[in-house]
């Protein structure tokens, strides 16, 4: 194995570990293809074992592998099956020979009852060892496994008939499952190239880091430079580590003079945290340059090369620099400064700056520049005050000028405005503008406006309307019609106050212009002008537009003002004239539409579908798809295509619209649930606080039947009632209200004069009773009593008729 | 439908707060105007410092009527002025616009006001 080879192992081994699903399952199949040692295979196991059911497949698919390709090295053959027949994934992924049709057959008469665990190994061989007469079962499971699992699916079907697998192509490239999306691309290449070109542009403009490495995983297949601007479009923003590992891979896999290049202008452009990492590239590109003996060994290394760039490229780097330093972060900004102080000696770049000056964009930036490096020029200048008879020392004396030594060359500075070389003429207006800018100066502002020269008729532009913007209306027309873009877009601004249309006329013709600093322009002014006046115009400008930062600048207008009527707009533009361009295209797509969502501009963004109907106009389809096929020449109408990018983007926008739907019913579920369980909550608590007082009420009521020694009172005859009950008749036995005589034995007596009489198993309180003190306790008395209450205790009250004790 | 947009300003002498929330138009830009130069009172105040956290988006007519705004403390009432917490869109518009020549950018309200000197 090569050192790259094996450094690739290694890296595919470390991917095993990654909590990236997509990545891992990604690194599983090619170490299946390469692997062929024990230790990878014990690491596989490992990943078998888990209860990730699509990890689980993929790693039992390559153990299998692994291991025959290890036993037909060592001139094994797998361990003999049993004589019985069943079927395994073992012998699905890796039959023998004699088994294959044994296999088919069992499958074929068995189809229904191959259970779903089996159903992805069972894809796996009929993809090897199957026919026709097994898709329309392949198409049945395709249509049932939604996750990963489908893969084996996919791969069957494009084996054994790719025109079956174009109706699923649309379902299958809208999967949420980024393996799924990069493999339906895969298959959607050999039909349709420029279509599956556009589906990996919006796969790597993805947010999200798996959907990117997906598409790195098959940007390989695709012709380099094609991919190269969008993969340098990603590095420049990306800080994932492994999506910045696989577009290293990727760039170095196809080492180039130009992709060495490209490096360089983005590294200096680029923030400090990330042009680190970016470094790195570089120089593992120069060794690449070097192996591939693209470079000799002595002109493959990082300095020669950037030597060589810096010679070729400085003009064109410096233009592109004047573009994006307006619309740069903060951070980039800075680096961008550091590098124009670092260089400010070469010639071309102090050039650069002394026109940046000019521009209002940057001025600011310029002058603190020059600040910098006319540090050590001041005190040289003031030192020779006699000699600035050249224009090059007026220029110098001028720049060098603060609000101090403005006052003591003033009328030196006045002189340089009226009469004077262009350069020096037009720094001399801007210094007067800047320090003493009041009416009384107005006169030498309105002369230099009668100018034809560019460059002074914009400083006393600019001197003029920081007095008063109304004393440019007469200049409009000169403005508008001037050759140079900054005089054009002042003219708009002013224009746009007093006449607007005219000043769109401008704009259009700016943001046309061959010149890309002037279409810079005329999009930051675009940002000032009423949306619906300039949409359609700059949605025709961004479709020719072939710098990724001026279209970037675009985009930026186009996002603030987000509606549904724009993303229909948008999603009907393909720039094909820059790679990096549509890629941002394709991520504003995805960025306006989360931005419709979160900001509820629409809630029927797109009409859903029904899988009939799709499925219905893609088999009207396949038939002149599968002429087409034969030519190996698909030249169908755009629009026609089921699997075209707009359909297959409708479909992801549908599924996250629903999602979000479900997502907020969830919500509302929960906190519906949750107020439901304080309610409860609340209820227990207010129960359980109420209880005891409950409990004790109830308690209370009981009491009141029942007789204690504490109720008995102080005894009392109660000689009223003696003689009040005359009965008529006498029962013999005990009967309840009824008199009657029994015998019982007498107990005792209590307070209120009660006298207990125990009789049978009854106890017998009598009252009225006369000759209580003739009674000894358990003596034997005959009573004729009325009994006619029960205690709740049992216990009986009678009224004592007579009582006689033996 | 749009969630409302609107507008709170809070008085920290020297320094005056404007937390417009939602969808930054033309309309809410009317309303900040109105509600900071109807009645002017910027007694005390050096600083306006604008707080951008609930604004995800500012639109074209938005970022004109935020220019008029910040011309106006400038010019008339030689205030200084500081943008906070814009989303990534807002603050490339603001670059693009060429706001930063009339705003200081910031990332929150305190670095604003450690800039600004207190």
């Amino acid at each position: 194995m090569t050192k790259n080879n094996q450094s690739e192992y290694q890296e595919l081994l470390s991917q095993l570990s990654s909590n990236k699903k997509s990545a891992v399952i990604s690194a599983i199949v090619q170490l299946a293809k390469v692997a062929n040692d024990e230790d990878t295979v014990y690491k596989l196991r490992k990943l078998a074992e888990t209860a990730d059911r699509e990890v689980s497949f993929f790693a039992t698919q390559a153990i299998i592998k692994i291991e025959s390709r290890m036993h037909s090295q060592k001139n094994e053959t797998p361990e003999s099956q049993s004589i019985q027949f069943t079927l395994s994934v073992t012998k699905l992924i890796a039959p023998l020979k004699s088994e294959i049709d044994v296999i088919k057959n069992f499958i074929r008469n068995n189809r229904t009852s191959i259970s779903e665990d089996l159903a992805p190994a069972v894809a796996v061989f009929l993809g090897k060892h199957g026919d026709k007469e097994d898709i329309p079962w392949l198409v049945e499971k395709l249509n049932s496994f939604k996750s990963n699992l489908v893969l084996p699916f996919i791969d069957a079907l494009e084996n054994l008939s790719s025109i079956d697998l174009v109706p699923h192509l649309p379902n299958l490239l809208a999967s949420e499952y980024p393996l799924v999306r990069s493999r339906a691309i895969m298959a959607l290449r050999k039909i349709d190239p420029d279509e599956a070109l556009a589906h990996l542009s919006e796969l790597l403009a993805s947010r999200k880091v798996e959907e990117k490495l997906a598409g790195l995983g098959i940007a390989f297949f695709f012709p380099f430079e094609q991919v190269r601007e969008m993969i340098l479009s990603i590095l420049q923003e990306e800080t994932d580590p492994e999506v910045i590992r696989g577009c290293t891979t990727l760039l170095i896999s196809n080492p180039d003079l130009e992709t060495a290049y490209k490096l360089l202008s983005i590294i200096d452009t680029t923030e400090k945290n990330k042009s680190n990492s970016l470094v790195n590239v570089f120089k593992t590109l120069c060794s690449a340059l070097a192996a591939a003996k693209v470079l000799p060994p002595d002109k493959a290394n990082p300095d020669s090369i950037i030597a060589n760039w810096k010679r070729e490229r400085l003009s064109k780097f410096l233009n592109e620099l004047e573009i994006q330093l307006p619309v740069a972060s903060p951070s980039k900004r800075e680096s961008i400064e550091n590098w124009l102080i670092k260089n400010i000696n070469i010639p071309e770049v102090l050039a650069l700056v002394e026109k940046l000056a000019q521009n209002p964009n940057t001025e600011e930036i310029a002058k603190k520049i020059l600040q910098e490096y006319s540090q050590q020029k001041r005190l040289a200048i003031f030192a020779k005050v006699q000699s600035v008879n050249t224009e090059e020392d007026q220029y110098n004396l001028i720049q060098a000028l603060d609000e101090n030594s403005f006052k003591s060359w003033k009328d030196l500075i006045i002189k340089f405005a009226t009469s004077g070389s262009v350069r020096v003429r037009s720094a001399a207006i801007n210094a007067i503008a800047k320090f003493e800018p009041s009416f009384e100066n107005l006169s030498i502002a309105e002369l230099a406006m009668k100018e034809d020269h560019p460059a002074i008729v914009y400083s006393a532009a600019k001197f003029l309307e920081k007095i008063d913007s109304q004393k440019l209306i007469p200049y409009i027309p000169k403005l508008l019609s001037s050759i140079d873009c900054r005089l054009r877009a002042l003219g708009i601004k002013i224009a746009r106050k007093y006449d607007e249309n005219k000043a769109l006329q401008s704009l259009k013709e700016m943001l046309f212009s061959s010149d890309r600093v002037t279409r810079a322009n005329a999009v930051a002014n675009m940002l000032l002008f009423p949306f619906e006046k300039v949409s359609d115009m700059l949605l025709k400008a961004l479709e020719r537009e072939d710098h990724s930062s001026i279209a970037r600048q675009m985009l930026v207008v186009l996002l603030s003002n987000p509606s549904k009527e724009l993303l229909d707009k948008l999603d009907r533009i393909h720039a094909r004239s820059n790679y990096a361009v549509s890629l941002l295209i394709a991520q504003a797509r995805m960025d306006l539409f989360d931005l419709i969502i979160s900001l509820g501009l629409d809630e029927n963004l797109t009409k859903i579908e029904t899988e009939k109907t799709k499925i219905e106009k893609s088999h009207k389809k396949k038939d002149e798809i599968k002429q087409n096929l034969d030519s190996a020449n698909l030249s169908a109408n755009e629009t026609e295509k089921p699997y075209s990018i707009e359909n297959v983007r409708n479909a992801i926008r549908n599924r996250q619209v629903e999602n979000i739907k479900q997502a907020k019913a969830i919500e509302k579920k929960a906190f519906l649930e949750e107020w439901y369980k304080h309610i409860v909550i609340s209820f227990i608590i207010i129960m359980l606080a109420l209880s005891p007082s409950i409990i004790l009420d109830v308690i209370e009521r009981g009491r009141r039947y029942a007789i204690s020694a504490s109720d008995i009172k102080q005894f009392k005859i109660d000689k009223e009632n003696e003689f009040a009950i005359e009965p008529k008749f006498v029962q013999e036995q005990f009967t309840m209200n009824e008199v009657c005589k029994i015998k019982g034995k007498f107990k005792e007596i209590s307070q209120e004069g009660l006298v207990k009489l125990a009789y049978a198993t009854m106890t017998i309180w009598l009252e009225n009773v006369s000759s209580v003190p003739c009674l000894i306790p358990n003596e034997e008395v005959e009573v004729e009593i009325l009994p006619y209450h029960v205690y709740t205790n049992g216990d009986i009250l009678a009224k004592c008729i007579k009582i006689n004790n033996k | 439908m749009t969630k409302p947009a609107d507008c709170v300003i809070e008085r920290e002498p020297p320094y005056l707060i404007v937390r417009p929330k939602g969808y930054f138009a033309d309309q809410l830009g009317l309303k900040i105007s109105g509600m900071l130069f109807e009645k002017p009172d910027f007694r005390d105040i050096k600083y306006v410092i604008f707080d951008f956290s609930q604004v995800p988006v500012v639109n074209s007519q938005g970022i004109a009527t935020l220019i008029d705004i910040c011309g106006n403390l400038v010019d008339n009432y030689n205030i200084s002025i500081g943008f906070c917490k814009m989303s990534n869109l807002a603050s490339e518009a603001f670059q693009i616009a060429g706001l930063e020549q009339l705003a200081t950018f910031f990332s929150n309200i305190d670095e604003a006001k450690a800039y600004f000197g207190m």
